[in-house]
């Protein structure tokens, strides 16, 4: 059984007239990398904020470890928070920031654990020079290394490869996933699928403030699988010559009339001589590939065409 | 409190300020030396040490105070611009105790800004009225005390100021109306119309306090309390209404 770490209960935040976030209920597992998908706006910063206890819900609670936030604010600081931006002091060194952190964390010896985790994100060179002198990725990467300061127990990234070039959106990946691998559970927001779902073991959809769906790697991939889609009459007839005379094993009947298969070798005209030879009687067959673009749009309403 | 120190240490507005001060302030009693036709009635070469940094307190505007609404306003927004607290403020306690140690910086700054207007005061009469007498050492110390006092508490209401305020901007124009006294002159207008000319009420706004002489005796401290009230009065509230705004605010 998942060991749940985090429960959000009907949790939701409103600004005057403007609700950012609808009553969310949601569960995060210990070991998980989370992936928040949404549009600019959606709110997905607002969600994290609420997690890290930047902001108030206007309803509902936030549960960390079975225990609720609204009692017991401490909580919170079990997360390394990387929310928007950076928080750090241009003025300074990547090293000082550190330390002032540091300070705040009450850490004794601190020299060898700052000095290790700058090694940890790559700037083990770059440590000692102003931070107003790095490049985007690099305040990133020490964003995260701050994030990280206190050993927390879940790390909660917000857009963290917006505006890198590839080579840092590499780095950072390559980062989060020896994270995931030392047991860290990470929660990361991202309006860039692509990249997210390299990484994330579960997505959740947030559009206009609302969590629309929760999905797993693997339902992801499965429906964003190129797949053949057979409308049969008869399915079940179907199914000895698929598997006796085409040899395909990976197939599912999603309702009387249709028919999927994903078994990418597959070809759509000597499936469809097959069953005719056969006497099934086929009223349709279409090769269908969904992008996880399209997934998405067609989750947020934004519409989204399916190739045929 | 230790973070808040270390970047107090390190933030270049400080020394910065603290030297511009001690250059005008050496300047502004060489004015005194070189015009001192111009203040009628003053005998600077006569003053005490006390008489001549209350004379100077109570001249507006109170570079004192614009000095400390400037540091004020920077050094808090500086830590709300970089969105450095969002990497510390969901510790325990975080809210409260940052306010906290940002007074007792503000503090730290009111008393460096007293000590090198000590050292310039102390340098520009020796060079410009080396007659001038030093007068009690008691009633110049519990004058310093008591300033330092008032004007730290000074520094917190304009720490909750520049919390509420939405911008910096908004933050410095709020420290400078503060700073240039314009609630305690309306004040003192309003209750002149209230109560007649000379109505004592208005001394018990913060920065009327500061302005206005004390008349302090050398021994005892009976002619304390009333500074001293409105600055703990004042320390009190405006910290206490800090670490309460801070407590409740959503950090964006």
């Amino acid at each position: 059984m998942r060991d749940c770490i985090i429960e959000l209960q009907q949790l939701s935040k409103t600004y005057r007239e403007h609700t950012a976030l609808h009553p969310v209920d949601l569960q995060l597992y210990r070991g998980e990398i989370f992936g928040l998908i949404g549009r600019n706006g959606a709110g997905k910063s607002t969600l994290l904020k609420l997690l890290g206890g930047l902001i108030y819900p206007s309803g509902g609670s936030v549960r960390i470890f079975e225990r609720s936030t609204t009692e017991q604010r401490s909580l919170h600081e079990r997360m390394g928070l990387l929310v928007e931006h950076p928080g750090l002091y241009p003025q300074l060194s990547g090293y000082d920031n550190l330390e002032l952190l540091a300070d705040a964390y009450g850490m004794k010896a601190r020299k060898a654990a700052i000095e290790e985790l700058l090694a940890r994100v790559g700037l083990a060179d770059s440590g000692r020079r102003k931070v107003k002198t790095y490049s985007l990725g690099m305040k990133q990467r020490l964003g995260i290394a701050l994030a990280l300061l206190g050993s927390p127990d879940v790390l909660v990234l917000d857009e963290p490869i917006n505006g890198l070039d590839p080579q840092g959106i590499v780095d950072i990946r390559h980062l989060l996933l020896e994270l995931h691998k030392a047991g860290m559970t990470i929660i990361i927001a991202s309006h860039i699928l692509e990249e997210l779902s390299r990484i994330a073991t579960r997505f959740g959809i947030l559009h206009e403030g609302r969590l629309v769906e929760v999905v797993s790697r693997e339902g992801l991939l499965q429906q964003c699988e190129s797949r053949i889609d057979i409308r049969l009459d008869e399915p079940e007839a179907a199914i000895p010559i698929l598997e006796g005379e085409l040899g395909i094993r990976r197939y599912k009947l999603v309702d009387r009339q249709l028919l999927q298969i994903y078994d990418a070798e597959a070809e759509l005209y000597p499936i469809h001589t097959a069953l005719a030879q056969g006497g099934v009687k086929v009223q349709g067959i279409v090769r269908q590939q969904v992008s996880l673009e399209q997934y998405f749009l067609e989750r947020t309403g934004s519409g989204g065409e399916t190739d045929a | 409190m230790r973070m808040d120190l270390r970047r107090f240490r390190s933030y270049k507005l400080m020394p910065v300020l603290l030297a511009v001060f001690f250059g005008f302030q050496l300047f502004g009693i060489y004015n005194f030396s070189k015009y001192a036709d111009s203040f009628a009635g003053i005998e600077f070469d006569s003053l005490s040490a006390s008489a001549f940094f209350q004379y100077l307190l109570s001249q507006p505007p109170s570079w004192m105070l614009i000095y400390i609404a400037v540091f004020t306003v920077y050094y808090t927004w500086s830590e709300r611009s970089s969105g450095f607290y969002k990497n510390y403020i969901s510790m325990r306690h975080a809210r409260v105790s940052s306010v906290m140690s940002k007074a007792l910086v503000l503090g730290l700054f009111t008393a460096l800004l007293f000590g090198t207007a000590v050292v310039a005061n102390a340098i520009g009469r020796w060079l410009f009225f080396p007659e001038a007498p030093m007068g009690d050492w008691g009633t110049y110390v519990k004058l310093l005390a008591l300033q330092i006092l008032l004007h730290w508490a000074f520094a917190v209401m304009l720490l909750f100021g520049a919390m509420v305020s939405r911008s910096l901007i908004a933050g410095l124009i709020l420290g400078l109306v503060l700073a240039l006294n314009v609630i305690g002159y309306f004040l003192s207008a309003l209750a002149s119309l209230l109560f007649g000319d000379g109505a004592a009420q208005t001394s018990w706004w913060l920065t009327n306090r500061i302005m206005l002489p004390m008349e302090l005796t050398q021994s005892g401290v009976s002619d304390a309390w009333h500074p001293l009230l409105v600055a703990v009065v004042f320390l009190l509230l405006f910290g206490a209404a800090g670490a309460w705004f801070r407590q409740r605010e959503d950090l964006h």
